[in-house]
């Protein structure tokens, strides 16, 4: 079995955002971090690779700086990576994307059994590329699991909607988005860090592939206005609560 | 001209919350901008939510009806959704962003060849639509624009559009010709269960207009039935920090923050929250906040449009006995 894993490297989710002076996002000290819902994704098909056995291979595309998460990768226990090295970034146009990392599955990797991806970044909050992705290779996809489990040719998930849940089974080759609370994704040793420094990293540069216009554009980024702290009071016995009432009745809560 | 098609999204036979938010703010445009707004409506039976759409001000709907629309299947709405696209060829197909919303948009823009632009919160017209999108959680947001002239698929936050007070028309509804799946029904998903997991008295967190959210401070699972009682009240949602949700005393679909869900509604009540940068990411974009906390010092304060210093576990019932009270008097 073979599983692939997309991942994506992103701010740290504790990173103030700044602009610098020609109004881009200011990336210089900020830490990055494997896209924390990846992460599941990444635990996910080792728990599957340590049951069933399965060759796992993690996916990423951007700047250099992205072999940080290839080799978070292949210490929690990925066998090799992928690496397509672009300067696009983490906002880039989804649609774009994902006819890159669709093209690269199509030639070597098209063997695959099951992709595994996290359902959102939490940079541009986008969820996009994993369904371009299913449309781009023909396989079903199911988004947003919170549990898994492989069946012979299907693999059954619970998959979260809004106010149901719900369990789906998928033919395989599929693809699967997973949600928080699927696992607990692991450390890893220092024993797996050094021995990720040995596993391969398969670079292609996107100037490799067949070339796709972006289909959508920012056009400027700005960072929202802060309204300042309104009222504080400090509670004794519960003498808050009527300025509360009050405050509710004047914005026209109650 | 500009030629807007919006998916009106349907649960349980009525049109939800989010896509008449984005129904009204389109036909309220169309009064002063040169818009032709048509609805998309898919569904079993869809009587009900044609009447909800005239109300929200959109004459022209084109609706799909079927007994397969019955149960949600996201390969079977989405190639209703692409049959509709196809016939009206919009300049931008609108859906709400919604668990649905976000499921389909991208697998029809990928069977039509169209981008994508997801949970943007505002939008401004010039000779083409730009969309506001937060990036980051909210920590900053981007203007996006199309690439050219190509059909571009938009999906809108919930609670996010400026309200607006269309006016009701009469609905003109055009059937449309259901796609032929057979002997293609499943695509390989099969849905097998689905689970109710929210009685129909609490909104999801992404569409409540109160949410109500515990963090540390509540110290244990056992004290947010204290949220759940104002929640009541309140006809809120109740949600929670990541600190909460990590210590297991919530299910991780109610966490607010970068790592859980993003919300927008007119009132937060946070209650021994902190106030992480994550977690602010998360309900910055809310119209007010109010923070009850010990912490005189604890970040949420600082963006709280009122602020209790105080113990959550003590105000929160004499809060819940009062707004009884007051809805008593009122009724």
């Amino acid at each position: 079995m073979k599983i692939l894993v997309l991942v994506k490297q992103t701010f740290d989710t504790e990173a103030r955002i700044t602009l610098d002076e020609k109004g881009q996002i200011c990336d210089k000290d900020v830490n990055r971090i494997t896209n924390p819902y990846d992460e599941f994704a990444l635990e996910e098909a080792v728990r599957i690779k340590e049951k069933n056995g399965a060759e796992v291979v993690a996916i990423t595309l951007g700047t250099e700086e992205g072999e940080k998460v290839l080799r978070n990768a292949l210490a929690m226990g990925a066998d090799r990576a992928i690496h397509i090295t672009s300067n696009l970034d983490g906002l880039a146009d989804s649609r774009k994307i994902a006819h890159y990392l669709s093209q690269v599955i199509k030639g070597e990797e098209a063997d695959f059994d099951l992709i595994l991806a996290g359902w959102v970044a939490v940079d541009n909050n986008a969820a996009l590329v994993p369904g371009f992705i299913s449309e781009f290779l023909q396989v079903p996809l199911a988004n947003v699991v919170t549990k898994l489990q492989l069946q012979d040719e299907m693999v059954e998930c619970e998959r979260e909607g809004d106010g149901v849940s719900e369990i789906i089974s998928l033919k395989l080759p599929a693809l699967v988005t997973v949600q928080k609370g699927i696992n607990e994704p692991r450390y890893p040793t220092m024993k797996n860090i050094m021995a990720a420094k040995k596993k391969p990293i398969k670079i292609i540069n996107i100037k490799e592939l067949q070339e796709t216009e972006p289909y959508t554009l920012v056009k400027k980024f700005y960072l929202p206005v802060s309204k300042g702290a309104g009222k504080i009071v400090v509670d004794e016995g519960g003498n808050s609560v009527g300025e509360l009432m009050a405050f509710f009745t004047e914005k026209r809560f109650i | 001209m500009i030629n807007i098609m919006i998916y009106a999204e349907q649960t349980n036979y009525k049109l939800r919350k989010a896509s008449r938010e984005i129904l009204g703010y389109f036909s309220v445009l169309a009064q002063e901008q040169p818009l032709q707004v048509t609805a998309l409506v898919v569904g079993a039976e869809c009587n009900e939510v044609i009447k909800e759409i005239g109300r929200c001000g959109v004459r022209d709907i084109l609706v799909m009806e079927g007994q397969e629309y019955q149960t949600y299947h996201p390969n079977i709405l989405a190639q209703a959704v692409v049959q509709g696209a196809s016939d009206l060829r919009p300049d931008y197909l609108v859906l709400a962003n919604t668990a649905v919303g976000k499921d389909i948009a991208p697998r029809v823009g990928g069977k039509l060849g169209w981008g994508c632009v997801s949970d943007v919160i505002d939008l401004e017209l010039t000779d083409n639509l730009t969309f506001v999108k937060p990036i980051y959680a909210g920590k900053a947001l981007a203007q996006i624009a199309g690439n050219g002239q190509k059909p571009l698929i938009v999906t809108v936050r919930p609670n996010a559009l400026k309200a607006v007070d269309p006016s009701p028309v009469e609905p003109v509804v055009s059937k449309g010709v259901t796609p032929d799946l057979t002997g293609n029904e499943h695509l390989g998903y099969i849905l097998k269960e689905v689970v109710a997991k929210v009685t129909g008295k609490t909104p999801p967190l992404t569409e409540a207009d109160i949410i109500v959210s515990g963090g540390r401070g509540m110290k244990g699972p056992e004290n947010f039935v204290l949220l759940e009682e104002l929640a009541e009240v309140l006809g809120a949602a109740v949600g929670a920090s990541r600190a909460a949700v990590d210590a297991g005393w919530r299910e991780h679909q109610y966490q607010v923050g970068q790592t859980g869900k993003t919300v927008s509604p007119s009132l937060y009540i946070a209650c021994g929250i902190s106030g992480a940068i994550q977690h602010l990411a998360g309900m910055s974009s809310a119209r007010t906040v109010v923070a009850i906390n010990k912490d005189p010092n604890a970040p949420i304060f600082k963006i709280a449009d009122f602020g209790i210093v105080g113990d959550a576990l003590k105000i929160l019932p004499i809060l819940t006995a009062e707004l009884k009270k007051h809805l008593k008097q009122t009724q």
